[in-house]
């Protein structure tokens, strides 16, 4: 999970979870990525996450909280 | 022999359309990776494959929660997960007179006591019925949408509100309705909707799918017991399964290529609008209803119904497998005996010898039914 220029990491249960949350929040009009978060630094092994804005990821995070997506440890920024 | 009649739709659909050989094709030449796996992009494009057939099967069925959607290899996987996942000891189950042995051998293997409610009467009674054999540690109602031999169908919307007001999960086997008649998960109140890839929806072999509510949504699919445990490329550090759906059931990697199908039979299947579907199929069923009821020496089980896809029969003194034998000869493919279904043959008093069974299809024709008829007087002139 690691910053990149202005990147922020959300990490979510699963690759479907990324997918459905990057979708969300696309339809919000907030542009994300999709990613494999490094195993290494992850209590629980392999699992994914999206990337998107640090100045995007508080209105990101609100979004999926209202849509009951599980949501991780948020990195970078 | 000319060109062949298949009659066997409730076993699986055949032909497929083309749209699913190129959605097929495109994923083995493309993008066939391992979803949810490594982290590269024809994995990532797998994935999407994926994650894109769970948005349309949770638009066909009104879910909300595509994540709630677990890939099977079946229908019969996706009841025994379901069944499995949601009963404990002690628990009571309902089920009906006309379940498939997917839904009964599944029951008895739970160890779970069970009472069976008749099917063939009216919704009003059959509401009734299901009333009266509630008790207090009733867990689960199971049923089928619509019988894999016979016209006969339950009233999902109606059992579905029972369960709601009573508090009781509800499954639903959707194997013989899934892509001819609409289910919308949320007004029947259906817990577990469990279907098959490769019949109505018109996918390959290898694929079916569970979609459970918004019960289940997050951490609460942890109500849900795995059937299966394994790796899936999420938290492969825990030496148990994740919390969350689909990934807590769905172990192992997944039929891509058949998922890939599902997505574009789905597609298809909406294009065509399975009203219409649905239509073309009562059409031809009414028609060879007409000429099987006119037909001497042949007995039509559940003769009133006048619409359907699929019609069950026993022929005088051949059997049922005899006379299948002698359609075969003549390129006809049609399923003769018990069709998995014990509870559903002695309902109808089939239960000793058997009968013989014609599904109906998207492809099939009017003039297959006609031809089918001419045929049959051949096969039975013996």
């Amino acid at each position: 999970m690691g910053k990149r220029n202005n990147m922020c990491a959300l990490a979510l249960p699963s690759l479907t979870y990324a997918m459905r949350a990057s979708e969300l929040l696309k339809s919000n009009g907030i542009y994300s990525r999709v990613i494999t978060l490094d195993p290494s630094v992850t209590k629980k092994g392999c699992t994914n996450g999206i990337e998107t804005e640090c100045k995007q990821i508080a209105r990101a995070k609100a979004i999926l909280i209202d849509r009951s997506i599980p949501i991780g440890e948020i990195s970078g920024g | 022999m000319s060109k062949l009649i298949y009659f066997d739709n409730a076993a699986t659909t055949f032909p497929k359309p083309e749209t699913v050989f190129r959605g097929v094709r495109k994923c083995m030449e493309e993008y066939c990776g391992n979803p949810g796996r490594s982290g590269h992009f024809l994995s990532f494009a797998a994935a999407k494959a994926v994650y894109d057939c769970r948005i349309e099967l949770a638009e066909c069925f009104n879910l909300s929660e595509p994540e709630n959607i677990v890939f099977t290899l079946n229908t019969t996987y996706a009841l025994n997960m379901a069944i499995k996942g949601l009963l404990s000891e002690n628990d009571h189950v309902i089920i009906s007179n006309i379940e498939h042995n997917s839904v009964y051998r599944t029951v008895i293997a739970t160890g779970c006591k069970y009472d069976i409610f008749n099917s063939y009467q009216t919704r009003d009674k059959i509401i009734t019925e299901i009333s009266q054999k509630i008790k207090p540690n009733t867990r689960v109602i199971i049923c089928n949408h619509a019988s894999n031999i016979c016209p006969l169908r339950n009233p999902i919307s109606s059992i579905g509100d029972l369960a709601k007001k009573k508090g009781i999960y509800f499954i639903v086997d959707a194997a013989q309705s899934a892509g001819i008649y609409p289910i919308d998960m949320k007004e029947a109140n259906i817990d577990a909707l469990c279907i098959p890839g490769h019949k109505g929806l018109y996918g390959i072999q290898g694929c079916g799918a569970v979609l459970f509510s918004s019960k289940f949504r997050g951490e609460k699919a942890k109500r849900i017991k795995c059937l299966t445990e394994g790796g899936n490329g999420v938290n492969s550090l825990e030496s148990f399964m994740p919390p969350t759906l689909p990934e807590r059931l769905e172990t192992g990697t997944l039929p891509t290529p058949a998922i890939a199908g599902l997505l574009a039979g789905i597609k298809t299947v909406n294009s065509i609008g399975i009203d219409n579907i649905r239509e073309h199929e009562n059409m031809i069923y009414a028609r060879l209803r007409e000429n099987l009821r006119n037909f001497k020496g042949l007995k039509l089980y559940c003769p009133e119904f006048t619409k359907g896809n699929i019609l069950l029969f026993n022929f005088n003194s051949m059997t049922s497998v005899q006379l299948a034998d002698e359609l075969d000869r003549e390129g006809v493919c049609v399923r003769a005996g018990f069709h998995c279904s014990p509870l559903a043959h002695s309902l109808l008093k089939t239960g000793k010898s058997g009968a013989l069974r014609i599904s109906l299809g998207g492809f099939n024709s009017m003039e297959e039914a006609d031809k089918f008829t001419d045929i049959l007087k051949k096969c039975t002139q013996l």
